[in-house]
């Protein structure tokens, strides 16, 4: 047994000898100590400001056809469904809303997970979180701006909440982040009911806007060169007063359709119960903003012809309207959309103008407005076209011949009786077979639009084409050069979330319904009379069959509805509307029509040949049937698959 | 206790002192005995004698025992023996590696010369090769390995693994490709027993320095001593960290000392493919493409126009003018129907008393099966030239210290086309057949020195082209060079001086691998033709790529360069010693570490070596032969883990009871001639989990210069954004393995051998990307934690059957594997209801599909069934119908349930049968492999499909079975046509799901044996001339190629081959 003692004894001595050199610290220790890490991100003040930025980069891309989910959603577009694979739009994921084919397995435009077109925006909040836990940290950041750096992120804390909220519904509050390593029970969080969403937010909004001048958020944007786009107060404020005008609206104030929401412990979601005084607070909260915007500057757009331009009358209410849109920060403008780049909308919106190899310069015009949208105009008197004693509505679809009157078509063409003597606003926002174009670029005149099949701007192969017959003028900068080989230049303007319009029609809107019948003219003859018409008194008192609409509420109601869907027609905002207004279910649930664009015109531009088949051609066709299921497509589905891993979310009611 | 087993005890415990290395004992055998003699008595009796093999020549260290006695001895380098006997009487007992055991009778004789006979099948002697190096006799085995003889995996091929498949029990292997270069097999230990990205694949050590699966296929078996396969915990827990999968161990022979032996093989073999996927002829192909057209067409709608005119099928029918009116057969213009390969070997050993060297040097040379254009002066065929050089030295520095430095090289020189030889086979299909010949004759444009390629457009662009298989193999190829160094260096030292049965070693080698490759390529002129008359016989040709610069010469392309180091340093003590002789005690400790390096990493973090350390150690203690028990650990680390879980430890326990040795049993040992009973149980680590490039889950992974925003009036301002790529999370760490093994040795009449083996895993900690989070959590990137668990288990049995009657000799050789597994735990929602979307309790490999019922039978029963929205393509009569298994009205992956069994067998096997005749040897070996599934890729075969420039050609056996307006064949093998891949029909479904079992008639071998004075005459040893093939015939139920290719079927097929070779020893 010694024996057997000293042999360990001496195995262990040499173990130890083998081993101890193997031992020394750092064999596995090969990490460097300077790998980034998010503390990285906060060490000073030009670290946080990318962290910063990417917060702003956490926000939707508004201007793209793909990602908006206002755009080709409804009924103002249509585009010819088998576009897809070659299309210049790319995806079809909004359109498949527009067709009915919303689903709850894949969601097109889903916003909540980051899929079918949308990307998550849960994930641009918790950035919006980690930069306001870690804010303290840069030493070199001055106090000012650090105040205004908070109230940024703020903002677009709450603008992601309120995005949700409007596709969602009731949406879960995420105002502090849940630790990576938390137990599955803390990240189960619930939905919370609408009416504390929207205190949730509006607050936020409030802290983003709060403080006096010089504190917090601009006033106004000074450094142009280098911080155009970033948010000011009167922005804020205006996407507060959005948020309570929609609140105020009728799908989430006093809507029973969705008492039947509920949490799994039987919290309500929706608050069935009409409540007057939600209007009143969003007519304060526009007010609020209007006063700000007004004050830093915010003003109707107008046009200011320089130089070479055209400044004929007509032409300078058109330019009035089109520019209020696409001029690059404009003083209409309140809030842009920070991602993406117009481009895609413009070779989208504007078909071929010149005798171009047909693929080569881009130029699809598949961004096609419905017959519906041609419709919706008011006449050249302001008023709708089936309300005006001097329009021949019965007979809108009859041909009849351009004269040189018409000055927004090409004298003697022959079109329906539709697009004649109609408003400024009509011929500024879209283009038709026979109607022209102003573009800067081209100098004068304005350019003829050829739409018939195999004509300069119409139809020539089976895919990418204007399925309607229709253009959407409204979105093309004046700027576009069709270059002579062929190449296209866009002018990359800044796509709206809110211009002044939009937030003088809320303003109308929310007083009418507090029975304020007064202001409301105010702010809609401001626009009118920026578009080139009538105020609404002059108006419906002297062209409309019913004179007296605009007196009581339920008529200026709807005068303030269809003023709204006019002035911001082609911007998004119609697909919004029609619900928070509860109208979807009538609106969404008709036939979508367009002209029969198929026929073919003549070889030439002779006018002959340009009027042949003009009866074929000026048919109205069906293009889709829609259907809009109520209650169940007021609100975006929950993906099937995050009621399973969060077992506390429930589905939106017929999802 | 007799006389007799204590010597077997005392022997046994010897060899085991001194065996670290594999066949390492030899050297030490001499000083062995002459410590057993110090035990017995002198006597003045003794016997002489030569030992020769079978072929004349002298067998060096045989070792020659008086059975019942301590006296014994072993032969010297002629071959020669003395051995004293105590009586006159008595019986020698000579054995050897890899040789059958002999007992002669003395009576009296003073001479007695022996023959031994080779013996594939016993490694009894030697001991099997064990963790680190050590050799354990079979009797003393705890742990499930498996020792293969090398013989078993030689073959007429240059890559080993193409070998594995039924030969070692315990092993699922299988090859899906033919092609020199690209045919390695698959092979797992035991199955696939983990899932994730990690590493599922076993850990391989050739000469205990960690090698690839290539280094493995480029083994050479003439240079294998010995091949192991530790399957168990008990086996492998000494590797620790790196052997959760099992090890593969192989040590390569080693010098001998004595006169120069040489040895020469060379074959010659002729291969070619087992079976090539079948084409319809084109005259059906161009109806059938019409008919696509047409049959998709919606009623009411104008058709598009049809892609073949009547006049083209009908002069193509007539058999006019081939280059006016294509009729492309792309295998048969792009493949040859055999090639030739060759293969050599020599080596050489000897040395002397203080130095011994073992020399081999292979070359082997294994080409493609493409044609070429003769007017190319470059080969495009695929030509894989391999040189290995291997020499391994051993010097008895001290009398008690060896040192022995091992070196090798493999180079291989690979030549091929463009994009290599599986692309060359998918394009055969991926082609038009009609629209253009591969080339034109010479005469057409007789001032031309390029190749007049046909072509046509593709649409009116004149832009773009078709794919012309021909062209695109011909008009160039790459080339590639890799190379392969290793050098070790080990030193023994035996510290017997300080106490006996204590040795220590220490190893380091380095690894050097390199790869870099280019290619060449031209631009093909393409050309048109055009009728000159109205009798579709005459044309001329034009040129149609000017615009796009076809060139006559080549231009280059660089390619990848790789490299990679690995350097190691092991130190091992080792201790052995039988106390009061029934107390056999071992012990072994080792520490090691490795540290890898590689050049092509994209990051930091990648960029960062990877580094293992292992301290492991083994306690081994057995009593009297009867009952054994080992104990082994690892304490492992690995850089990839936080500080606080870097290093694991992993215990494993094993015991082992000899029933055939107790007293007991004597009575039953001529019929039963053994019964061994083993258990081991234990946890292996892994820390191979995760993808790669996600080495560091401790450390965050931020990148600060992502995304970003730009403001200012013109966006003129701009900074970049921060990406969370990973968050850190300190508390990953080991995948976890507990094994528990049970096994049964038993041999029956000293000619059959069993092995069965019963196994059951357990794995947890599997690294799974957390799904509990939701996504309002916002987080950028998946949140990953140790959380997975699965199963396997399954049963490993060998047999063998050793008979020899007379001049007739009789082998007989099976395995069987089976190997399942089961998911336990996976991070997945709560599917409510849908318990068939969970994948808990299914295999790993389980696919999931949809269920394809038929073909829908007309449009009105699609209208009349559940929504199938896969695209925007209207599903008519003859797509196929899926199950709404949910009833929700809609077909979408709630609808997916698991399909079919995996792909990779559950049951691979082997058996085969030799027969000899004096120096006539016959062998016959089938191997099949059965539960699996396959899975046709009816994207990859769509006829008609144009995906760029690749139109798919028609498969014969979609035109012989499809369903059409005329024949509404609800079961036909392929839905309604359509001129493009169909997203309803080409979903994952059970339609297009086959049964992958096989069996095959995988090798017969047929050899003659020379030797004797006419050899002598030539100065030769002994010559061995054989015949042998493989991959002859295959016995399965699905016929549209090679079952073994699985998935990969349009690749490169597996090789038939015919092979005749020579050997000579000299």
């Amino acid at each position: 047994m010694k024996l057997f003692k000293n042999t360990y004894f001496i195995l262990s001595a040499m173990v130890l000898t083998l081993v101890m050199p193997s031992c020394k610290k750092g064999f596995l220790d090969i990490v460097p100590d300077n790998l980034p890490t998010l503390d990285n991100a906060f060490v000073n003040r030009s670290e946080a400001e990318k962290f910063l930025f990417t917060c702003y980069s956490g926000l939707p891309d508004e201007a793209n056809l793909n990602t908006n989910p206002g755009m080709n959603t409804g009924d103002e577009f249509w585009i010819n469904p088998i576009t897809a694979p070659f299309g210049q739009i790319g995806t079809l994921e909004p359109f498949n809303i527009a067709q009915g084919l919303q689903s709850k397995i894949s969601p097109s435009m889903n916003y909540w997970d980051g899929s079918g077109g949308g990307k998550s925006l849960w994930r641009g909040i918790r950035n919006c979180n980690i930069f306001l836990e870690n804010v303290d940290k840069p030493i070199d950041l001055a106090p000012y701006e650090k105040e205004r750096w908070i109230a940024e992120v703020k903002f677009i804390k709450a603008y992601l909440h309120w995005y949700l909220f409007r596709m969602y519904g009731s949406i879960p509050i995420v105002d502090k982040n849940i630790a990576v390593d938390a137990n599955i029970e803390e990240v189960r969080v619930s939905r919370q009911p609408v009416d504390s969403v929207v205190n949730y937010i509006s607050n936020l909004l409030d802290e983003a806007a709060s403080g006096g001048s010089g504190v917090g958020l601009p006033d106004k944007i000074q450094a142009a060169a280098t911080e155009m786009g970033r948010i000011t107060k009167p922005a804020a404020l205006a996407i507060k007063a959005r948020l309570l005008v929609t609140a105020a609206s009728p799908l989430f104030n006093g809507n029973p359709d969705f008492s039947g929401l509920r949490n799994k412990d039987g919290q309500a979601l929706f608050n069935p119960a009409y409540d007057a005084k939600k209007w009143q607070r969003a007519a304060n909260a526009c007010k609020a903003a209007i006063d700000a915007a007004e004050a830093s500057g915010v003003a109707l757009y107008q046009f200011v012809p320089t130089g070479l331009q055209v400044a004929d009358k007509a032409t300078k209410i058109e330019m009035n309207i089109r520019n209020a849109v696409c001029e690059k920060w404009n003083k209409e403008l309140l809030i842009s959309s920070v991602v993406g780049n117009t481009r895609n909308i413009q070779m989208n919106a504007c078909p071929n103008l010149f005798l171009a190899p047909q693929f080569d310069n881009g130029l699809s015009g598949q961004l096609a407005p419905t017959l519906k949208m041609a419709e919706m105009f008011y006449t050249k008197n302001g008023v709708p076209i089936n309300e005006d004693r001097t329009f021949d509505y019965d007979n809108r679809y009859t041909l009849k011949t351009v004269t040189a009157q018409d000055s927004a078509m090409v004298n003697g063409y022959l079109t329906v009786g539709l697009h004649f003597n109609r408003e400024p606003r009509f011929y500024a926002d879209v283009m038709f077979d026979g109607a022209k174009m102003y573009m800067q670029s081209n100098q004068k005149p304005p350019i003829p639009i050829y739409a018939k099949t195999n004509a300069i701007s119409g139809k020539k192969q089976n895919i990418i084409y204007s399925i309607s017959g229709y253009y959407t003028k409204k979105l093309i900068n004046m700027n576009l050069v069709i270059g002579a080989t062929g190449g296209v230049t866009t002018e990359n303007y800044p796509w709206p979330i809110m211009r002044l319009a939009d937030l003088y029609l809320l303003y109308a809107e929310a007083l009418n319904e507090t029975g304020d019948l007064a202001t409301p003219l105010i702010y809609l003859n401001k626009i009118r009379d920026r578009a080139g018409l009538p105020t609404v008194e002059n108006s419906w008192t002297n062209f409309s069959t019913n004179p007296g609409k605009y007196t009581n509420q339920a008529g200026l109601r709807e005068i303030i509805q269809q003023e709204r869907a006019i002035e911001l027609a082609f911007e998004g905002s119609r697909f919004w509307d029609l619900r928070r207004w509860k109208k979807a279910g009538s609106a969404l649930n008709a036939p979508v029509y367009g002209w029969n664009v198929s026929v073919e015109g003549g070889a030439t531009t002779s006018l002959a040949d340009l009027n042949k088949n003009a009866q074929e051609y000026n048919t109205r066709v069906l293009l889709f049937n829609q259907t809009f299921v109520s209650p169940r497509d007021y609100f975006w589905p929950i993906r099937e698959n995050n009621l399973q891993v969060n077992p506390k979310l429930v589905q939106n009611l017929g999802w | 206790m007799t006389k007799q087993t204590k010597y077997q005890t005392k022997t046994i415990m010897y060899r085991r002192i001194f065996t670290w290395g594999s066949m390492k004992y030899l050297c030490y055998l001499l000083l062995l005995m002459a410590t057993a003699f110090e035990s017995v008595a002198q006597s003045n009796n003794s016997v002489t004698g030569k030992v020769t093999d079978v072929k004349g020549g002298p067998l060096p260290g045989v070792s020659v025992t008086v059975k019942g006695s301590a006296n014994g001895s072993v032969t010297d380098r002629e071959g020669k023996y003395t051995v004293k006997l105590t009586s006159g009487g008595g019986t020698l007992v000579f054995s050897f590696v890899g040789y059958k055991k002999q007992e002669i009778t003395i009576a009296g004789r003073k001479t007695i010369n022996v023959e031994l006979q080779e013996d594939d099948n016993t490694l009894e002697e030697v001991g099997i090769v064990a963790a680190y190096g050590a050799t354990v006799k079979k009797g003393s085995l705890v742990g499930s390995i498996t020792s293969i003889s090398p013989k078993e995996l030689k073959g007429p091929t240059s890559n080993l693994t193409t070998m594995l498949a039924g030969k070692v029990p315990g092993m699922i292997a299988y090859q899906r490709s033919g092609e020199p270069g690209a045919d390695n097999a698959q092979f797992f230990i035991r199955g696939v027993a983990s899932f994730g990205s990690g590493k599922i694949d076993p850990l391989i050590l050739i000469d205990g320095m960690e090698s690839t699966p290539t280094d493995l296929a480029r083994m050479q078996p003439d240079d294998i001593s010995a091949f192991s396969v530790l399957k168990d915990a008990s086996a492998a827990a000494l590797y620790g960290s790196r052997a959760a999968n099992g090890v593969i161990l192989i040590s390569t022979k080693k010098g001998i000392d004595g006169k120069t032996k040489f040895f020469f093989r060379a074959e010659n073999s002729v291969s070619g493919n087992t079976q090539n996927f079948k084409m319809a002829d084109n005259i059906t192909y161009m109806k059938l493409a019409n008919e696509a057209v047409l049959t998709r067409t919606l009623p009411g709608f104008k058709s598009s126009p049809e892609p073949y005119s009547k006049t083209k099928i009908d002069r193509t029918a007539a058999g006019m003018n081939p280059y006016l009116y294509p009729n492309n057969d792309w295998v048969d213009a792009l493949i040859k129907d055999y090639t030739m390969n060759q293969r050599f070997n020599f080596n050489m050993t000897g040395g002397g008393k203080n130095a011994q060297y073992y020399i081999a040097a292979t070359h082997n040379i294994d080409n493609g099966v493409l044609k070429t254009e003769a007017l190319n002066e470059y080969d495009n065929n695929i030509s894989l030239k391999t040189t290995q050089i291997r020499s391994n030295v051993t010097v008895n520095l001290t009398p008690t210290t060896v040192g022995e430095v091992r070196t090798s090289g493999t180079f291989d020189d690979y030549q091929g086309p463009i994009g290599g030889g599986t692309n060359v086979f998918n394009q055969a299909l991926w082609s038009n057949p009609v629209l253009f010949p591969a080339v034109y004759p010479a005469s057409a444009s007789p001032f031309e020195k390029h190749p007049l390629f046909g072509n046509a457009y593709i649409g009116s662009s004149f832009l773009s082209f078709y794919n012309n298989p021909y062209a695109n193999m011909v008009s160039g190829f790459q080339q590639s060079n890799t190379s392969t160094l290793n050098v070790q260096l080990e030193v023994k030292q035996d510290f017997k001086f300080i106490t006996p049965g204590l040795s220590a070693r220490v190893m380091a080698y380095t690894t050097r691998y390199s790869k870099f490759d280019f290619s060449r390529r031209f631009n093909p002129y393409f050309y048109g033709a055009t009728p000159t008359d109205a009798s579709g016989q005459n044309y001329n040709i034009s040129l149609l790529n000017e615009q796009s610069g076809p060139t006559e010469y080549l231009n280059y392309v660089p390619g990848t360069r790789t490299a990679n180091t690995r350097t190691d340093l092991q130190a091992v003590v080792n201790y052995n010693r039988t106390f009061a002789e029934k107390h056999n005690v071992g012990g072994m400790l080792i520490t090691q570490m490795s540290n890898y390096v590689t050049a092509n990493a994209n990051d930091l973090q990648a960029a960062l070596p990877a580094r293992n350390q292992n301290l492991a150690g083994q306690l081994t203690y057995g009593y009297d032969t009867r009952y054994l028990f080992q104990a082994d650990y690892a304490y492992n680390g690995s850089e990839r883990f936080a500080k606080k879980n870097r290093f694991g430890f992993f215990p494993t326990v094993g015991v082992a009871w000899n029933a055939s040795n107790e007293k007991f049993f004597e009575p039953l040992r001529s019929i039963i001639s053994n019964l061994k009973l083993r258990g081991s149980y234990g946890k292996i680590g892994n820390d191979a989990i995760g993808n790669p490039a996600d080495r560091f889950f401790y450390l965050a992974d931020v990148n600060l210069n992502s995304g970003g925003a730009s403001f200012g009036t013109d966006n003129g301002y701009f900074r970049p954004g921060v990406a969370i790529n990973r968050y850190p999370n300190e508390n990953i760490t080991w995948e976890e393995s507990r094994t528990l093994n049970l096994g049964l040795e038993l041999s029956l009449f000293n000619s059959l051998n069993f092995v069965f083996e019963a196994y059951k895993t357990h794995r947890s900690n599997i690294l799974m990307t957390r799904s509990t989070i939701p996504t309002t959590m916002g987080l950028a990137a998946g949140v990953q934690t140790n959380v997975g668990e699965a199963e396997s288990k399954g049963i490993d049995v060998s047999m063998d059957y050793n008979k020899t009657f007379g001049a007739f000799s009789l082998q007989a050789r099976g395995t069987f594997t089976y190997a399942t597994n089961k998911l336990l735990v996976n991070e997945e929602p709560n599917f409510g209801a849908l318990t068939y979307l969970s994948r808990v309790g299914n295999s790993l490999g389980q696919n999931y599909g949809y269920i394809a019922e038929r073909l829908f039978v007309d449009d009105e029963e699609v209208r009349n069934s559940p929504r199938q929205a896969f695209g925007n393509d209207p599903v008519r009569g003859g797509d196929i119908k899926y199950r709404d298994v949910n009833g929700d009205g809609i077909i979408s992956g709630l609808d997916i349930v698991p399909l079919g069994l995996p792909i990779s067998p559950e049951i691979v096997y082997g058996f085969q049968v030799a027969g000899g005749y004096k120096k006539f040897n016959i062998g016959i070996f089938f191997q099949g492999s059965t539960r699996s599934s396959m899975w046709i890729n009816p994207g990859n075969i769509t006829p008609f499909h144009l995906n760029g420039p690749f139109q798919n050609g028609l498969l014969k056996s979609i035109a012989d079975s499809y369903w059409s307006e005329d024949n509404r064949n609800m079961n036909a093998f392929w839905p309604r046509l359509s001129s493009s891949i169909n997203p309803n029909n080409s979903q994952i479904s059970n339609w297009w799901m086959r049964n992958g079992s096989f069996l095959r008639v995988k090798s017969v071998e047929i050899s003659y044996d020379i030797s004797g004075k006419s050899v002598e005459k030539l100065g030769l040893g002994s010559i061995r001339l054989y015949a042998n093939g493989t991959n002859l015939f295959v016995n399965s139920s699905f016929k549209m190629w090679d079952p073994e290719q699985g998935g990969n079927g349009l690749g490169y097929p597996l090789q038939k081959v015919y092979n005749f070779g020579l050997n000579v020893n000299f």
